[in-house]
This record gives structure tokens, sequence and C-alpha cells, in this order.
């Protein structure tokens, strides 16, 4: 069973939720925010290995290229245009799809590998870490994803840390996960955002269970009272309580600095585990 | 010489739009007989991705020698010097003021 930390917001405590337990019940975790992974800063452990993400993109032949413009009109991404007297490709627009190798009546379109990512294995203290990192400037991630993902055993209990928001890398991390912890920051902006991912789970008819964190006195319960109010299932609030945040900036597992949060981890898997599986 | 406009919509006394790819039309100056014609850029503008190479497209197809905006980003900046076309930067807020300013500014071009 895997099982996803996400949110809508940015800073809503996915890696804070993640990282803790699975260092609880030394599972195996997935850092699949691939643009700005950092479940490693909580989870000691060592580098064991390190593979390279790489994505097909076209090569055009300028001497074969009649300018015809076929490639640039079958582009649904526009990654090719015939502008002037040349092909200019774009291949951080690509996705890869091949088309326009095929599409060519010259053949002048051959395709080349481009790095976007690697995927990291750390052999941690607590569990393996398996992490994907995509290069700086790569605008199409997914695939970085999708190779961290291979990793994933379904056979044994994962869990995985999850970009934010209900975008294509959320929703392709999102698409491995059997059961959604969604964490909402306990604020009118993280239930704004709390919304979106609902109906994106909704969507893609995922089940999940909200935990709302740095949960405020004065928003007065906000998140939990919607889901209530909405029927949707709300399983704990986390308070904003100070040696958290501390436990955060220090790169620190906060199970390990205080006990009480280990029984509160344990309990989050407890009932996630026993209801689904 | 045909200089296109990145303007917000039909008509040369309307507002420039200060993006360039996501214009929703590109009012073109034609210096020979001093007259408008506009090229309708909707499609670039609702494009999830690549907007400003459609755009470049367009303005290839309607052969556009320059083009007058307030912004333009590295893809657009690529696509036009591929394309052949110049790029001026102003920050006049319509059209016509765009196009003095152009005409102020950069008589040589003419």
């Amino acid at each position: 069973m895997t099982i996803a930390a996400a949110s809508g917001k940015g800073g809503a405590g996915k890696t804070f939720i993640a990282v803790n337990m699975a260092a609880a019940g030394r599972i195996s975790l997935f850092d699949l925010d691939v643009e700005e992974p950092n479940a490693h800063l909580y989870f000691p452990g060592n580098q064991v290995s390190s593979r390279r993400v790489c994505r097909s993109i076209p090569v055009i032949d300028e001497k074969q290229c009649t300018l015809c413009g076929e490639c640039s009109r079958f582009c649904a991404y526009h990654a090719l245009a015939v502008l002037g007297s040349t092909v200019v490709s774009f291949p951080e627009l690509c996705h890869s799809c091949g088309g326009c190798t095929r599409v060519c009546p010259q053949a002048a379109i051959t395709e080349t590998d481009m790095s976007i990512g690697s995927v990291i294995e750390y052999e941690g203290t607590y569990a393996p870490l398996v992490q994907g990192i995509s290069d700086v400037g790569t605008a199409v991630v997914p695939p970085v994803i999708h190779q961290a993902a291979g990793f994933i055993d379904p056979d044994q209990l994962a869990i995985i840390d999850a970009p934010p928001g209900n975008n294509c890398p959320a929703m392709a991390a999102l698409s491995y996960a059997d059961f959604v912890l969604v964490v909402a920051e306990d604020s009118p902006f993280g239930l704004h955002d709390m919304q979106y991912l609902i109906r994106a789970l909704h969507a893609a008819c995922k089940p999940f269970t909200v935990i709302a964190n740095k949960a405020q006195q004065s928003f007065g319960g906000l998140i939990e009272q919607y889901c209530r109010d909405h029927q949707f299932p709300f399983l704990m609030s986390i308070p904003d309580e100070p040696e958290i945040r501390s436990a955060m900036s220090e790169g620190a597992l906060l199970i390990e600095k205080d006990p009480r949060y280990r029984r509160i981890f344990d309990q989050i898997l407890e009932s996630v585990t026993k209801e689904h599986i | 010489m045909n200089i296109a406009f990145s303007a917000k919509k039909s008509g040369i006394f309307n507002k420039m739009d200060e993006r360039f790819a996501r214009a929703e039309i590109f009012l073109i100056y034609h210096t020979e007989d001093h007259t408008f014609s506009q090229a309708d850029n909707t499609s670039s503008q609702e494009a999830a991705q690549g907007a400003s190479i459609k755009a470049v497209e367009l303005l290839v197809r309607n052969e556009v020698d320059a083009v007058v905006t307030a912004k333009c980003g590295p893809k657009a900046e690529q696509a036009l010097e591929a394309a052949g076309i110049t790029v001026f930067i102003t920050d006049q807020k319509t059209v016509t003021l765009a196009l003095d300013d152009f005409l102020q500014n950069h008589p040589q071009e003419l």
C-alpha cells in the first residue's frame, strides 16, 4: 500500500508528515516533489546510487529539411516552428511524443536524449529514501516523477511526499497512491487550495483523509469545520506549536525530539492502514 | 515595412497589451501606404504553452518585419530573432501613441 502526503498549498506540512510517519513506521519514503525535493534534509541516510533521467527531443537535419512545416503544424506544444529560413526547436516545450519524426516527409527529424533530472537512492537510518530531482529549468517534470516512482514496491508499505497543488506533477505523483493524506494549513488560504486538491482527488477517484496542520485558535478550526460541513473525512488537527517549527527549521525529525509525536504518527499510520488494507 | 503592435483589441486608439505573446490581437501598420491591418492572436492567447512561438508564426505569416510591444520573454526573443523580426520596446499605452513613439525614435528603420 502506498500512502501520499499531498496538499493544495505549498508549505502546508507534507514533508513534515511524510518524513515523521516514514521514520516512525520505518517505511520506504519516496520524495516525488521533484522540483524542490527536501525530505532528505530530515531523513538521515547515505546516498547509494544516482541515475540520470532523460527524454527524447527532436534533432533536425537542416540539409534534408525543406521547411514544409508539417512538424510545426503537428506539434501541439509548439516545440517546433518554421521561422524564416530555419526550423527552430524549443526542447523544453517538447513532450517527447515522437510525432514530428513520423510526420516529416523528408525523414529529416531524428531523436536524441536530453537530461531532465535524476533519481537518487539513499540508504536511510530508518528506511530507504528515493528522491527524484529535476534539472533546473526543466519545464516537463512528470517523467522524473514516474522514474522515481518506479522504485515503489506495491506489495510493501510506501510513503510519497508529493508535489504541492493539483497540477500535472502533483497528479503524476498521486497516481501511485492508494490513499492520500491531504495536509491542509489551517488558514483561509490553506482552505482555498485544499478545495482544489479535493476536487482533483474526486476526479481521480482517490480515497483521502484530511489533516489540519498548524492549527490556530484564531481561525477556529476552519479546516475541520469545512470537512464536517461537506462530509469529507477528517483525521486530526496538529497544533501550531513552536517546537514543531524549531524541529523543522533545524532539519530534525520531530519524533526524535518529542516522543509524544511518535505516538501521533503511529496513530495516523494505523488509522490509514487499518481502514484501507 | 510592416510593423506589428501587441494590442488588447482592434482599433488603433485602443490600449496596447503589455504582453507580447498573450496579446489578443496584433495591429499591423504598413509604412508603404500608411494603413493598418490586423491579425487575431486569440489562439496563442489560449495556448497552454508555447504561446510566444505561435505568436511569432502568426507574425511570419503576416510578413511582419518589426514588432512594438512592452514586454517580450526569452523564447519569444529567440523565435523573433530566428524569424528576422526586430523588437522595439515601448511603454506607451495606446497603439497610436506607440506608433508615434516608434516613428519619432526609430526613423532610420523606415
